[in-house]
């Protein structure tokens, strides 16, 4: 039944490249094709039902033959007069149906299943969109089915309206004794030729007997529509259940898009916001750059892998694809590449630095980024005579020192193996106390006001500023007190300004 | 330095640049930070921040008499940063000065110390920028400040108590045997101008000194870090007399050595200075935006507290840590025994090629999203479920 490829054609994907809302024509197109060669609408439909496996289509309608009714025929007339008196439709069609409807109903069940498979396989198509239009057509088809069983429900009941009465009639025609009609029938030919009004009986008869035929037909007819809505409806069944699982998934990716929203602000909040470091050269805009240069790619483009996850799980799966893509390509990328790359993308559209960094030279970009860091770590952390006879050496931590990219006057290179900074460390050792501006004078001042008050802790110092008694620098032997720490506890914000 | 250095552009091999780029990074340094006083624990917690920020752990405890300066940082990403509980040692009373009625030792001590200092000034905890008062709080709690050291300690070194004969025990003590030799960078921070911070900073040193020794903790490297005078300039009183009480300790501690008195009674006597490295870090210079006749700012102090924080934090990397102490070792063997310090600056180039990277792959995933949802997305609502 099903002579067309289980994968949607170009035209499927090209319908599906522009996910419409409305299904366009392509889709109904290709959906209806799909229902035709499947057998579940139209005239094949009904055509498949009433055929038997050798290809014989079911004819409900009893031909008996010429009407005469002689001795001769008697057997024959008795034949016709029984079957003119039938008073429900035969059902011989049924076990003919329902193992047609049996076979269909699991050809098309499997058909679906392949079909929705191949749209949930198909990159660049909307599955739903298909599976919704097969609902529609569907539907129609079921409602048109609906309309004509009804059509036949009347006619059915119409033949029966006319078969009734002519039934009674013939029935009382072959009852004048009010004796059993059977045994009447049994010498019929010599009851109708003694009678005299065979004529007109087997006038009822013949139309009694074409009524029958036309029950027959429209009985025949109404479970075939009944086994062919039932076919329909099971077929509908199985694209709703595909709609609704799309459905969900729908609904769990729009779940995920909120994790997602949720995780963007976290990492938004730390391009180019590191409270410490005096360059941060993660910006929004080389998030931008290098991500037009990586293609977002679906592990998988089978709906199918998708389905059974919830949101948490489709976000973790997909950002974890699009994290394995996106290192591939930044897996070597290090703080200079990415500032030298910057100045790149400055340099050759200019106006993207109008605004954010004014009077910028790109080509000077890093270069002045990184001479102004080192600057800031060689600036006094100390103020001491400019005398002073102290050893200063700065060091530069960079990913290898073999390969730094930057010559970095007077600094002794190290190896962090951090692609992620450049780190800056200036040192002056040698310093002593005289080194200290102002420091003999504040000596002098702590004498004059340590006779006043103690400033000291150690008990020696102590004593040459006020000349108290002790006994010893440090702490004097004593009898400690029994352990009382409290751990305290650390909440809140910073409700105090700053005490030394 | 006699002019600003600079810095030239090489040419770089792109092989090896991305040989080494794949390169892992050495371990990190074990470090303690022992932070005092107000000014230590806003350091402390910017280092704690930069531990954050760089997936690192470092063991903390900060030492303060004052229970109400409370201080936490909050990143850029709203993660809120302060120290913990059991990073803390809150220790004082609210009448120090009437707790030494109980120590007749103590009282006649501090008769010296606290020699001037008004006896209805009151310090109801914190050290009010008396150094005498900071002492005594950290002598009347030294027993338990200990304690919390040593349970820090342990954060940092398996206890080494006798154990079973067993095998798993033996090797069990070989490994804290072998941990004892591991380096330690033992940094102690505070401010040289307060009450508290300054005042316990030589003593504090030499208590960590008496545990590690005690401990069998061989390789262990005590560094000071002073923070002021000029940045505390007309923020509290007694800013220059504290300094210049703090810089004359350090002078006889280091010329004379220290005895340091425990709480049984015995006492550890000390040849040797409270740290192996002393560094000085302050605002050499007031920021232009600053009024220069009124005090820093606390945004200008934060600001400067957040850069110490960071030459702290760069200076106990340990590429750039191990590679100055090999540059500074044949000085150091130069060097008397009087005080000698140094001063420590740093500054960093960085880009969050993490945050970089997850950007991207969050456009990325969205495109992904959107692209699933083209394809199970229709107007099927006018599709009834029957």
């Amino acid at each position: 039944m099903n002579d067309r490829s289980d994968h949607p054609t170009h035209t499927d994907r090209a319908a599906a490249n522009q996910p419409a809302r409305k299904p366009d024509d392509a889709v109904i197109a290709a959906v209806r094709a799909r229902l035709e060669s499947s057998g579940l609408i139209g005239d094949g439909l009904l055509n498949w039902l009433k055929t038997d496996d050798n290809a014989r289509v079911f004819d409900p309608r009893v031909d008996l033959g010429p009407a005469a009714l002689d001795g001769e025929n008697a057997a024959q007339a008795h034949r016709r007069i029984q079957f003119a008196l039938r008073k429900e439709p035969s059902g011989r069609w049924i076990p003919l149906l329902r193992r047609r409807t049996a076979r269909l109903k699991l050809a098309a069940a499997q058909a679906l299943t392949e079909w929705f498979d191949a749209l949930r396989n198909t990159p660049d198509l909307c599955a739903a969109a298909y599976v919704a239009e097969l609902i529609r057509q569907l539907d129609a088809e079921i409602a048109a089915l609906r309309r004509e069983a009804s059509r036949i429900g009347e006619a059915l009941g119409q033949v029966n309206r006319q078969l009734q009465p002519l039934q009674a009639e013939i029935e009382k025609a072959l009852t004048p004794g009010g004796s059993s009609w059977i045994s009447r029938l049994l010498d019929l030919s010599a009851v109708m030729t003694t009678l005299g009004r065979g004529v007109s009986l087997m006038a009822r008869v013949v139309t009694a007997e074409r009524l029958v035929n036309d029950r027959e037909e429209y009985a025949f007819s109404a479970d075939l529509i009944t086994a062919a809505i039932g076919v329909a409806q099971e077929a509908r069944e199985a694209a709703r259940a595909e709609l609704d699982r799309l459905a969900q998934l729908r609904v769990n990716l729009l779940a995920a898009q909120q994790l997602l929203a949720e995780a963007r602000a976290q990492v938004n909040s730390r391009l180019g916001t590191h409270p410490y470091a005096q360059v941060d050269a993660t910006h929004p805009q080389q998030v931008a750059r290098i991500g037009a240069r990586i293609a977002a790619a679906l592990s998988s483009n089978d709906l199918t892998t998708f389905l059974p996850m919830d949101p948490a799980q489709l976000f973790t799966t997909l950002q974890g694809a699009a994290l394995e893509q996106t290192q591939r390509v930044t897996a070597s990328l290090d703080l200079v590449q990415l500032m030298e790359d910057e100045a790149k993308a400055l340099a050759d559209n200019p106006g993207e630095a109008a605004g954010r960094l004014p009077d910028i030279i790109p080509d000077e970009l890093v270069l002045d980024a990184l001479q102004a860091t080192y600057r800031h770590a060689v600036s006094p952390s100390l103020k001491v005579s400019p005398d002073a006879q102290a050893y200063e050496l700065s060091l530069v931590g960079v990913t290898d020192e073999t390969a730094p990219g930057f010559n970095f006057e007077r600094a002794t290179l190290v190896s962090t193996g951090r692609r992620d900074r450049v780190q800056f460390l200036h040192v002056r050792v040698g310093l002593c106390l005289l080194d200290l501006i102002g420091f003999e004078q504040m000596t002098g001042r702590l004498e004059s006001a340590s006779q006043r008050r103690n400033y000291y802790v150690l008990e020696a110092l102590a004593q040459e500023g006020g000349g108290a008694s002790g006994s010893q620098n440090g702490v004097g032997a004593e009898m400690w007190p029994a352990a009382e720490h409290e751990a305290g506890e650390l909440v809140g914000e910073n409700n105090r300004s700053a005490r030394p | 330095m006699d002019s600003q250095p600079k810095v030239t552009r090489l040419t770089k091999n792109p092989a090896e640049h991305d040989r080494l780029a794949a390169a892992g990074l050495a371990p990190a340094l074990r470090v303690l930070i022992e932070s005092k006083g107000g000014t230590g624990l806003r350091v402390a917690t910017h280092l704690k921040a930069l531990d954050v920020l760089d997936g690192q752990k470092r063991i903390y405890l900060h030492l303060d008499s004052d229970h109400g300066d409370r201080y936490s940082t909050t990143l850029p990403d709203g993660t809120v940063v302060g120290l913990q509980p059991d990073e803390l040692c809150l220790f004082g009373w609210d009448d120090a000065r009437s707790q030494l009625r109980r120590h007749s030792a103590l009282a006649r001590r501090y008769q010296t110390l606290l020699r001037g200092n008004p006896v209805s000034q009151t310090y109801k905890r914190g050290a009010a920028q008396c150094r005498p008062m900071g002492l005594l709080q950290y002598e009347l709690s030294f027993p338990a400040i200990l304690e919390a050291k040593r349970a820090r300690l342990n954060a940092l070194y398996s206890p080494t108590e006798a154990r079973g004969a067993s095998l798993q025990d033996v090797v069990l003590a070989r490994e804290a045997q072998l941990q004892m030799a591991q380096p330690l960078l033992d940094v102690h921070i505070a401010s040289a101008v307060g009450g508290q911070g300054s005042s316990i900073a030589i003593h504090d040193a030499y208590a960590t000194r008496w545990l590690c020794e005690q401990r069998g903790i061989k390789n262990v490297t005590h560094v000071g870090i002073l923070l002021g005078p000029q940045a505390f300039q007309r923020r509290e009183r007694n800013i220059e007399l504290n300094y210049t009480a703090t810089m004359r300790e350090l002078e006889k501690a280091y010329r004379d050595g220290f005895t340091l008195v425990l709480p049984a009674g015995e006492q550890a006597v000390f040849a040797r200075p409270p740290f192996d490295e002393l560094y000085l870090l302050d605002l050499a210079e007031w920021p232009r935006s600053e009024d220069p006749d009124r005090r820093l700012s606390d945004t200008a102090m934060d600001a400067w507290l957040r850069q110490v924080a960071l030459t702290v934090h760069t200076y106990t990397q340990r590429a750039l840590h191990d590679r100055l102490e090999s540059l500074l070792l044949n000085l150091a063997n130069q060097t008397d025994e009087s005080l000698s310090f140094g001063t420590l600056n740093a500054a960093m180039a960085f880009a969050d090629l993490a945050a970089l990277n997850q950007a991207i792959a969050l456009d990325k995933t969205e495109a992904m999203l959107r692209a699933l949802l083209a394809r199970c997305s229709t107007d099927h609502e006018d599709i009834s479920n029957h």
